[in-house]
């Protein structure tokens, strides 16, 4: 009880340090004036009285140091002492400890922000109940072979059965207009469901109700909405079950909203049964997922359903499964792997420089500690008391770096690619911040133990000495070692990010074929907003916005120019053989090419005369005469393709379209009003800034369509840029890393020789008093850093060369052996520490060596 | 620690000190910390000297465990010092102590006569 009780209080007493000091400061005094009062009625002086009640007290320091050790915990209060101490250091030494600070709160940021997008992508199990038992069922024909592809509706209802899974379901995502009673039209991505996904995942909906068997099997119009729509369409509202709303202009029932961040797939925003033409089409375009059974492993199940496949396709196509979230995150992980890589040795870096740091301020400090140990500091005193300087180091660059962390997540989930699972999800919760904590004390530690120790030998050796000291000074291999990795690591990220940035610039500056700058696009997605003749709709719609200050021309079309994929035709020149592949067939209105900036070649544009009565032409692109028609004169030639009921007269040819540099395919150009399409983009060139038209377009559209989902009105650059996220996210980030390891391994670089030039100082000194030169003596201080810097760029060269082909996918128009690039980053990295070399030798230059010598 | 004499001098077992601390209380009623390390040295009849500062460390823990209480009063010479009484818990926790010293004090003097 007593100890317990005793435990308690010594506990509370480390906490407030202050409160007992004044009570024993009484108590020590009174005691000994009690002493005093004795001597003296014994009939000693005044002054011996005092003396002696010291002496018999045994020190009144010596005593209050008793009384604080039985009072409190002494290591606690040591280490509370420390720290204080180390905060006082720290603010007398500012640039030493705003660099080093700096340094590790870049590094500890950095990590947690990356770490946390690689915890909650990779790591983390995905949210539903014994995540391992969810996978995904692809299939892939063997005869002939293909690439791993969709299920049909049929192999659908073949696989649920497999005896190894206890419950799936399989979807397909589609875009459509949900739209209805105070609801803006808009697009969302609708899952059609077969089968019970609710059951499979585990999860049911948070408000509401998920599909009965009887809804699924007459595919009733009923949905469930994803949270986020929930939110922001319906603003959360929670007697929504029962509302009746428009999909695609059919009325559907909302039974059930999601649970936030539980929808699968993540990118679905409304779930539906699917459709019972859907089943009878029996499309290959459903992805199945399914429940394991607990007893069964992922890869039984996929020989079971390797077996299923083959007997119902008489072996012509094959099955297999894979865990839901590797197949989720198979695309990203390497990146997101990669990015780790990246975060963590720029953390290396730092801490390797936070060291030299502290390492350097070991020389000066050297006098300190050797008073200490000579004032009887046990070498363990010492040791604690200089690592809690780099523990409080460390905490105030954790602190501080977790904040900084916080804004470069956001920074880092904005840039991201969307392709990445969960980003949503992310953020720096508990989880992140005590992993965030764990990796700051070790960093403290890290950069604290090797310098504490070295330097706390000198609090037993008798360094009070100064000869002692210089004879205990060795030469900083270890810190050597550290800057050459330093330099290694910053050249390969420094190769890296250069690689990436020629790869973006490539891109950037890839012709595509079309002006995409001042174009936006609008969806004119129809289906439920329209149901007339839509040529004349888009005629109008041409007409309406060619009227809207700043707009140049506008044009339909039923794809994008940057699509270069469409309706795909077999095709015949007129009285001969079908040509050997087939052309892809690009409805378009008579301003498209003038619109989209596509050159024409040869030949006429398309004209208003070419309307539905008048006879059939089209335009052909390069591709088609150079792969399809083998070369020959094209215009003039007819063509007949089966969905356009009359031969086709070619009348022009015009330039390629190449998006991101993707090769184009054969096209055939033809006019809307020549065949019909039911949907397509409004294609709109902007005088100047494609941005300030947006308001009007979409006005005028609403007016003229009111059913008609303007939300996806965009800039078809911005489209291209999109495509370009993942190596531009990959840049800016391998930039980032490459601009901080560059500047910390600069910083040690000027660190290491100006700790050389310290200690050697004296060295340097007798050599300039004997007549050597200034420059030789500054070339005895840059010679070990020239070639730690040749040593370190050349490690980095083949780390480069090592880790490139690792980059591959993320390089276009570059390759990962670019000798130019191999070769810039470490002459460069080369050249900048050589440069910090000399800022730092060049106080060898100024000194006066007799002063120096004399100093000893 | 400093040392503290030039005289050879008996060292207190470990764990004495609480044993001296809560008897001299028993016996003497309320005492100071100066008090109590007088009754010591008058008792000790100069065989061992102790600094008396050295007493603290017991009294805190003493007083942290509940054994003893301390107040502020007034001493006869009108100066002002803090008297320590012996708690309820503090005389169960001496009888024990004695009872344990007893018994291992025993067991050391039947070993050192039997050596004899």
């Amino acid at each position: 009880m007593g100890s317990l009780r005793r435990f308690l209080r010594r506990l509370v007493n480390v906490m407030r340090p202050g409160r007992d000091e004044a009570a024993l400061e009484r108590e020590v005094a009174s005691h000994v004036l009690l002493l005093e009062d004795d001597y003296r009625r014994r009939g000693l002086s005044a002054a011996e009285a005092r003396r002696s009640a010291r002496l018999a007290l045994g020190g009144i320091e010596q005593t209050k140091e008793l009384h604080r050790d039985a009072r409190a915990f002494r290591w606690l209060d040591d280490a509370r002492r420390d720290a204080t101490y180390a905060v006082r250091l720290l603010r007398h030494h500012p640039v030493v400890t705003v660099t080093a600070g700096l340094s590790l709160a870049i590094g500890i940021g950095i990590n947690a922000a990356v770490f946390s997008v690689f915890d909650w992508v990779l790591l983390r199990p995905l949210p539903y109940p014994a995540p391992h038992e969810l996978i995904r069922v692809f299939t892939a024909g063997t005869a002939p072979v293909t690439g791993p592809s969709a299920l049909t509706y049929d192999e659908f209802t073949t696989f649920r059965h497999a005896t190894a899974i206890r419950e799936a379901a399989a979807f397909t995502v589609a875009t459509r207009v949900i739209a209805g009673a105070g609801i803006d039209p808009a697009h969302v991505a609708v899952a059609r469901v077969a089968g019970d996904l609710f059951a499979t995942l585990g999860v049911s909906p948070d408000v509401g109700r998920g599909f009965t068997p009887a809804e699924m099997a007459a595919s009733a119009p009923v949905i469930v909405l994803g949270h986020d729509l929930w939110q922001r369409r319906f603003s959360g509202d929670r007697s929504i079950a029962g509302r009746s709303v428009l999909i695609d202009g059919a009325p559907h029932t909302v039974v059930g909203v999601m649970p936030s961040h539980r929808g699968y797939p993540s990118e679905a925003e409304v779930w539906r049964p699917l459709m019972a033409s859907e089943r009878e089409d029996n499309d290959r375009e459903l992805s199945m997922i399914g429940r394991l059974r607990s007893e069964t492993t992922v890869e039984r199940a996929g020989r079971e359903f390797a077996t299923l496949a083959q007997v119902a396709a008489h072996g012509a196509r094959t099955a297999w499964a894979d865990d839901a979230q590797r197949t989720d995150i198979a695309n990203v992980s390497a990146a997101l792997q990669a990015l780790f890589a990246a975060a963590m040795l720029t953390l290396l870096i730092a801490c390797a420089n936070v060291a030299a740091l502290v390492g350097a301020r070991g020389v000066d400090r050297a006098g300190e500690i050797a008073v200490r140990g000579a004032l009887g500091a046990t070498r363990a005193r010492v040791l604690g008391q200089l690592i809690s300087e780099s523990l409080v180091l460390a905490l105030a660059g954790g602190a501080l770096g977790l904040l900084f962390g916080r804004w470069a997540l956001t920074v880092l989930v904005a840039m991201a690619p969307v392709s990445i699972p969960r980003l949503a999800e992310i953020s720096l919760d508990s989880r992140i911040l005590g992993v965030g904590m764990g990796a700051t004390l070790l960093t403290g530690l890290a950069v604290g133990l090797a310098p504490a120790l070295r330097l706390s030998r000198l609090a037993e050796a008798s360094a009070l000495n100064r000869v002692g000291w210089h004879r205990t000074t060795r030469r900083p291999n270890g810190r050597r070692a550290l800057v050459l990795g330093q330099i290694a690591i910053a050249v390969v990220l420094t190769t890296g990010a250069v690689l990436l940035t020629r790869s973006l610039k490539h891109l950037v500056t890839l012709d595509n074929g079309f002006a995409a700058d001042q174009l936006v696009a609008v969806d004119l997605y129809l289906r439920g907003a329209f149901n007339g003749d839509a040529r004349q709709l888009f005629r109008e719609l041409v007409a309406t916005s060619e009227a809207i200050p700043g707009v140049q021309t506008v044009a339909v079309s039923m794809r994008l120019p940057t699509q270069v994929t469409g309706l795909r035709a077999p095709v015949r020149v007129l009285g001969e053989r079908e040509l050997n592949s087939p052309a892809t067939l690009r409805p378009v209105s008579p301003t498209y090419f003038d619109t989209a900036g596509i050159p024409i070649t040869a030949g006429r544009r398309f004209s208003n005369t070419d309307t539905e009565r008048a006879p059939r032409v089209g335009i052909v692109n390069r591709t088609f005469v150079r792969d399809l028609l083998g070369g020959r004169q094209p215009l003039g030639a007819r063509l007949t393709t089966p969905l356009i009921n009359d031969a086709v007269s070619i009348v022009g040819v015009v330039g390629d379209v190449t998006p991101r540099g993707e090769p184009d395919r054969p096209a055939l150009y033809v006019p809307v009003d020549q065949l019909s399409i039911g949907s397509g983009y409004l294609i709109v060139r902007a005088q100047h800034d494609p941005r300030s038209i947006i308001p009007a377009l979409t006005t005028r559209l609403r007016t003229a369509v009111p059913g008609l989902a303007v939300d996806r009105m965009r800039r078809v650059a911005e489209e291209l840029e999109e495509s370009r996220a993942v190596t531009r996210f990959s840049t800016q980030v391998a930039a980032t890393f490459a601009g901080l390891a560059l500047l910390l391994s600069m910083i040690g670089v000027y660190g290491l020789t100006s700790a050389d030039v310290s200690t050697r100082w004296r060295e340097l000194a007798v050599r300039l008093a004997l007549g050597a030169s200034r420059r030789e003596a500054v070339w005895t201080v840059m010679r070990p850093c020239a070639a730690i810097l040749g040593a370190g760029s050349a490690l980095g060269f083949l780390g480069a060369v090592s880790v490139g082909p690792a980059l591959t996918s993320l390089l276009h128009g570059v390759g990962p052996a670019d000798w130019f690039t191999l070769t810039i980053a470490p002459v460069l990295l080369g050249a900048i520490g050589m440069l910090a070399a000399v800022l730092a030798a060049t106080r060898v230059l100024r000194a006066d060596p007799a002063a120096t010598l004399r100093s000893e | 620690m400093p040392s503290s004499g030039d005289a050879p001098r008996v060292e207190l077992l470990p764990g004495t000190l609480d044993l001296i601390v809560l008897r001299t209380l028993t016996t003497m009623g309320p005492q100071h910390a100066y008090g109590i390390a007088a009754r010591l040295a008058q008792i000790a009849e100069q065989s061992f000297r102790l600094n008396q500062g050295t007493l603290y460390p017991a009294l805190v823990r003493l007083e942290q465990r509940g054994w003893i209480k301390g107040s502020w009063q007034t001493t006869e010479n009108n100066r002002e010092a803090r008297y320590y009484v012996i708690t309820k818990a503090g005389a169960r926790a001496l009888a024990d102590q004695i009872d344990r010293w007893q018994r291992s004090a025993g067991l050391v003097n039947r070993l050192l006569a039997d050596e004899a």
